[in-house]
C-alpha cells in the first residue's frame, strides 16, 4: 500500500512501486486531467508538480514520491496558477487541449521561479512540452500576460 | 466513424454526387472535394428544429447541442455563435454539450443521412439549420412573454439575453420564461436576420471550451471510465502487415492485473485492470512474427 499526498489529500493505493505516477494518478486516483502522450518524458503532457517543481509523471515511479506533495492540474491554486489559467482563457490558447494541462503546469513552474521571463527563458522552460495543434505563439503570449498581471 | 459510415450508409452515399470520384472513403476526411451546397439547400433545417439543438435552463444558460466532433477546430464555439445570433442571447450565457448519436436528428445535411464530421462541413451544413433553430427558440420565448404579460408579441424586443416590452416596462432574462416557452408551438417558419444586423457572427468571441480545457475537466476518449472496464494495449508487428506466427503469453498472464491475452488481426492484445499492468504484460509477451507478407519498403 502506498500513500500519496495529492492535491492536499491523502490517498492510499495498492499498486506496485514501479508503476509510473501518471498511471497511479489516472487509473487509481481517477484524476484524468493529467495526460498520457509518449510515456517516455519526451512530450510533457503528463507534467505534474512535486513539491512545486514540474516533473514528468510518466517517468516517475510512484514508489519514489514518498511524502512529497503532488499537485495536478485539478488541484492547482494560488496567484500564479490563477494568473496563468486566466491568461490561457483570455487569449484562447487551447485548441484540442490535450497537451494544455502539461503546458499550464510547466508555465506555473516557470513563473514561480522567474517573475519576468524573456522569450528565451520561456522557450527554454517550455521546450519539453509539445503541442501538435501548434499553439506555441499563444502559449508564449499568455505567459507574458500572466507575468505582467502578477507584476 | 468511417467504418460505421461505410457499413451503414454506403448505398445512400454512393448516390451522392458529392462523393463521386473522390477518395472520400479511404481517408480520414469524408469530403475533400467541392460540395455543391445549393443542391441541398431545401434540406437546411426545414422546418426549424429548436428542441434538438437549443436547451434553455431555468438558470438562464443556453446550451447548444453540438452534432459534430470537435478536435480543436472550434465548432463548440462556432455552432453556438450561430444559435446565439438568432436567439439574441448574451454570449456569457452560452454553453455547449455534445449531441448523442442520433443520425435522424443530427444528420450532416451535406452528406447524410449520417451523423458525420469532415471536409470542413460542420459550419456550412449547420448554418441555416442552427439559425432557424435559434430564431424558432427566440419566437417561442417571445410568445411565452406575450402570454405571460398579456401584451402583443410584435411589441416585444430581445437583446443580449433580455426579453423586454417597452410600453409596459416588463422585462425578463430567458430563464424564468424557459419552461413556458418550451410548451409553445414550434413555429413552422421563421424570419432570419439580415446579415448586416449580426452582432455576434463575424466577431471574435471567447472559446466556450477554454474553461474546462484549462482546468483538466475535459473528458477525452482515453479518460472515459465504465464499471468493470479493462484497458487493452496491443503488441503490433515490427513492420506493417506482419502477422503473428506464434505467441507465448505465459509470462504476460503472470503479471498482476492482467486478465486476458487475445490474438487480434493487428497483433496481440493484453487486457488488464489498469494501463500499467497491461503495458507490463505486453512487455512479457514472447511473439514470433511472420513478416513474409509485411511491407518491405
Amino acid at each position: 500500500m502506498i500513500t500519496l499526498n495529492i492535491n492536499g489529500q491523502s490517498k492510499q493505493i495498492d499498486v506496485s512501486p514501479d508503476m509510473p505516477l501518471l498511471w497511479a494518478i489516472r487509473d487509481r486516483v481517477d484524476l484524468t486531467g493529467t495526460k498520457f502522450g509518449c510515456g517516455q518524458a519526451l512530450c510533457g503532457a503528463c507534467t505534474v508538480h512535486i513539491d512545486g517543481q514540474p516533473v514528468r509523471s510518466c517517468q516517475t515511479p510512484v514508489g519514489s514520491v514518498g511524502t512529497a506533495q503532488i499537485t495536478t492540474i485539478e488541484g492547482v491554486s494560488g496567484k500564479v496558477a490563477e494568473a496563468v489559467q486566466a491568461a490561457w482563457r483570455n487569449l484562447d490558447v487551447v485548441q484540442c487541449g490535450y497537451c494544455q494541462s502539461g503546458q499550464i503546469m510547466s508555465a506555473i513552474g516557470l513563473l514561480s521561479q522567474n517573475k519576468k521571463p524573456t522569450d528565451a527563458d520561456i522557450n527554454e522552460a517550455m521546450d519539453g512540452n509539445i503541442c501538435r495543434c501548434g499553439t506555441y505563439q499563444r502559449i508564449r503570449s499568455a505567459i507574458h500576460e500572466a507575468a505582467s498581471k502578477l507584476g | 466513424m468511417l467504418t460505421n459510415l461505410k457499413s451503414r450508409s454506403s448505398s445512400k452515399l454512393s448516390r451522392r454526387t458529392v462523393l463521386k470520384g473522390s477518395a472520400a472513403l479511404s481517408g480520414a476526411f469524408v469530403l475533400a472535394t467541392f460540395v455543391p451546397v445549393r443542391a441541398f439547400a431545401a434540406n437546411f433545417g426545414d422546418p426549424p428544429t429548436p428542441n434538438a439543438f437549443v436547451k434553455i435552463g431555468a438558470d438562464n444558460t443556453v446550451t447548444v447541442m453540438i452534432k459534430h466532433l470537435d478536435k480543436g477546430q472550434g465548432v463548440t464555439t462556432g455552432l453556438p455563435t450561430i444559435v446565439a445570433e438568432e436567439l439574441d442571447a448574451d454570449w456569457a450565457q452560452m454553453r455547449f454539450a455534445f449531441a448523442p448519436s442520433n443520425p435522424e436528428l443530427y444528420n450532416n445535411i451535406l452528406f447524410g443521412p449520417i451523423q458525420a464530421t469532415g471536409g470542413s462541413s460542420s459550419i456550412a451544413n449547420s448554418y441555416e439549420q442552427l439559425r432557424k433553430a435559434g430564431a424558432a427558440a427566440r419566437a417561442m420565448l417571445v410568445a411565452a412573454a406575450a402570454d405571460e404579460w398579456k401584451v402583443p408579441a410584435s411589441e416585444i424586443i430581445v437583446d443580449k439575453g433580455v426579453i423586454a416590452h417597452a410600453a409596459s416596462g416588463k422585462s425578463s432574462p430567458f430563464g424564468p420564461l424557459a419552461a413556458k416557452a418550451a410548451s409553445m408551438p414550434v413555429p413552422q417558419q421563421v424570419t432570419l436576420k439580415d446579415p448586416k444586423d449580426f452582432k455576434l457572427i463575424g466577431k471574435r468571441l471567447s472559446r466556450l471550451d477554454s474553461l474546462d480545457k484549462t482546468s483538466g475537466k475535459t473528458i477525452y476518449s482515453m479518460d472515459i471510465k465504465r464499471p468493470g472496464q479493462l484497458t487493452a494495449v496491443v503488441a503490433h508487428p515490427p513492420r506493417f502487415g506482419g502477422k503473428v506466427k506464434s505467441v507465448d503469453d505465459a509470462g504476460a498472464r503472470q503479471v498482476a492485473g492482467v486478465v486476458d491475452v487475445l490474438q487480434i488481426p493487428t497483433g496481440v492484445a493484453v487486457l488488464a485492470k489498469d494501463t500499467w499492468s497491461a503495458m507490463k504484460g505486453r512487455e512479457a509477451l514472447k511473439i514470433e512474427w511472420d513478416l513474409s507478407g509485411a511491407e518491405g519498403r
